[in-house]
């Protein structure tokens, strides 16, 4: 996994919604790569409508997300929005993060890897269908890794995860962090955040606001 | 039995080469597209599409007979490329009813039965005032696989070969944007311009390969094999062949079977019998290879 080089992501009167409904802003923030940055607030308050508006799946309403052209992102989404019922494989579940598949051996070390990483390597051939909703959580942490991206955002990445488990995607975080990597995290375990002090932004009432530790 | 088998092969060779070349083209590309319908969630879809081909064939039948004067006793046939024409604005009219309607996705699939069921009768009432209902009626019902000719298995082959190209250059951006169209997305993928591509080449398939073999030849192929297949799947990269399969082996059970002399049994119902007794049996050997 090479280092980027460092980066910030600025939100510039960003406003944020769905066709002509606006959800929150005008927002205006500038975040630095290098660190997890948490986001929280209230059910409903645009932190999911918020990142994939950041990531480019969503078009902002109004102003612009920059500093991150060219970067390389992926998405951890909550496990509830993708369709479980779909035939295949771990393996091939995280070889979607691959932007070009490229050669099948290289393809398949870098899958593996990922899949290491996350405490899921014995697990490639497994259906996904039939992981429990932790291990899912996991490979969906693994396809991000393995599309080696600069900007990591994950939605509620330890939503149904035991203490154990929840206290190892946190570490893999920091550690993504620790390599160079922004990571925006949407979570209401604030408990944790605070105790490994990553910077928590709370968007509420259509603001985003920094929360003191 | 035996000699019946080699008979019904020398049967075939001799005189059905070119459906039975046909129907095994549109039995390797069918299953292989009703996959991306299937992961998709709109298996419904590959009902709606060859029956609207198939309704725009009738329209091209009764169209010709409107506008010019047939002997009402033997009509003749109108050409091919006007069949080819119709066939292919039936799909165009069904799928841009389906998108027109809009609202919401998870009903797509419901829409494409009333589409499948509006299309089916529309065909029927246009046979039935045309000159040509007796003719082909019972063909439109049962498919036409016995008496495709030259120019009609060229087509067929032409247009599967197409199909399966772009298919394979595109399985994995097609599968991408069907499973989770947000990293499809990031991935550089826009997931409503793939979906438009499944639904162009399914609309292909049916606007040029119906008006030769019939609907219910095309709808079986493209809808049974991967709707039985996928909960015995075990992976994706096994699906699409694994529908192939079931599809190939299927068509050619319906094809000797029909063509044996103590049978005799129309394709179109016996296609969809063997076909779905073959998907059955490759789902049940799947099954046996996911669970050791």
């Amino acid at each position: 996994m090479s280092e980027p080089r460092p980066f910030q992501l600025r939100l510039a009167k960003l406003e944020i919604g769905y066709g002509t409904h606006r959800i929150a802003g005008p927002l205006d923030r500038t975040l630095d790569s290098g660190a997890v940055h948490v986001l929280t607030g209230p059910n409903g308050s645009g932190k999911s409508t918020l990142l994939r508006t950041i990531l480019g799946i969503l078009p902002p309403l109004r102003g612009a997300v920059g500093g991150l052209d060219g970067r390389t992102a992926s998405y951890v989404p909550q496990l509830a929005t993708l369709d479980t019922g779909f035939p295949v494989t771990v393996e091939e579940v995280v070889g979607t993060g691959l932007r070009r598949r490229g050669p099948r051996r290289a393809a398949r070390e870098r899958i593996r890897a990922a899949l290491a990483e996350v405490g899921m390597a014995q697990a490639q051939r497994r259906p996904f269908s039939r992981l429990s909703g932790g291990q899912a959580q996991r490979v969906l942490l693994a396809r991000a890794l393995c599309a080696d991206a600069e900007l990591v955002a994950l939605d509620e990445p330890t939503a149904g995860l035991d203490d154990a488990a929840a206290a190892s995607v946190w570490d893999l975080l920091s550690n993504l962090a620790a390599r160079g990597r922004m990571v925006l995290v949407v979570t209401h375990d604030l408990q944790r955040c605070h105790a490994e002090r990553h910077p928590v932004l709370v968007l509420d009432g259509g603001t985003l606001l920094e929360r003191a530790g | 039995m035996m000699q019946e088998l080699l008979e019904a092969l020398r049967l075939i060779r001799d005189h059905f080469a070119d459906g039975f070349a046909s129907l095994l083209a549109i039995a390797v590309v069918a299953p292989w597209l009703g996959v991306l319908l299937v992961l998709r969630r709109l298996p419904l879809l590959a009902l709606a599409v060859p029956q609207m081909a198939g309704c725009g064939q009738a329209a091209a039948f009764f169209a010709f007979a409107l506008l010019w004067t047939v002997d009402q006793a033997q009509p003749e046939a109108p050409g091919r490329a006007l069949q080819m024409l119709g066939a292919s604005a039936g799909v165009l009219v069904g799928l841009g009813a389906l998108l027109w309607a809009g609202g919401d996705r998870r009903y797509l699939g419901a829409q494409a039965g009333i589409l499948y069921l509006v299309a089916r009768g529309a065909q029927q009432l246009l046979y039935l005032e045309s000159p040509y209902r007796h003719a082909f009626e019972h063909a439109a019902e049962q498919g036409h696989l016995l008496t495709v000719l030259a120019p009609g298995r060229n087509q067929v082959l032409a247009t599967c070969a197409v199909l399966a190209a772009a298919a394979w250059a595109a399985h994995r951006r097609l599968w991408i944007s069907a499973f989770d169209p947000d990293q499809a997305r990031l991935n550089g993928i826009a997931p409503r311009r793939w979906f438009a591509g499944t639904l162009l080449l399914i609309g292909m398939l049916c606007g040029l390969c119906v008006p030769v073999v019939g609907a219910e030849v095309v709808l079986t192929l493209l809808l049974v094999p991967p709707t039985v297949l996928r909960a015995c799947t075990p992976s994706l990269r096994a699906f699409a062949p694994l529908s192939v399969v079931a599809g190939v082996l299927g068509s050619v059970a319906a094809f000797v079977l029909g063509c044996t002399r103590t049978l005799d049994w129309p394709p179109g119902p016996t296609l969809v019998l063997s076909v779905l007794a073959a998907s059955l049996c490759c789902g049940a050997v799947a099954r046996l290879f996911r669970t050791r």
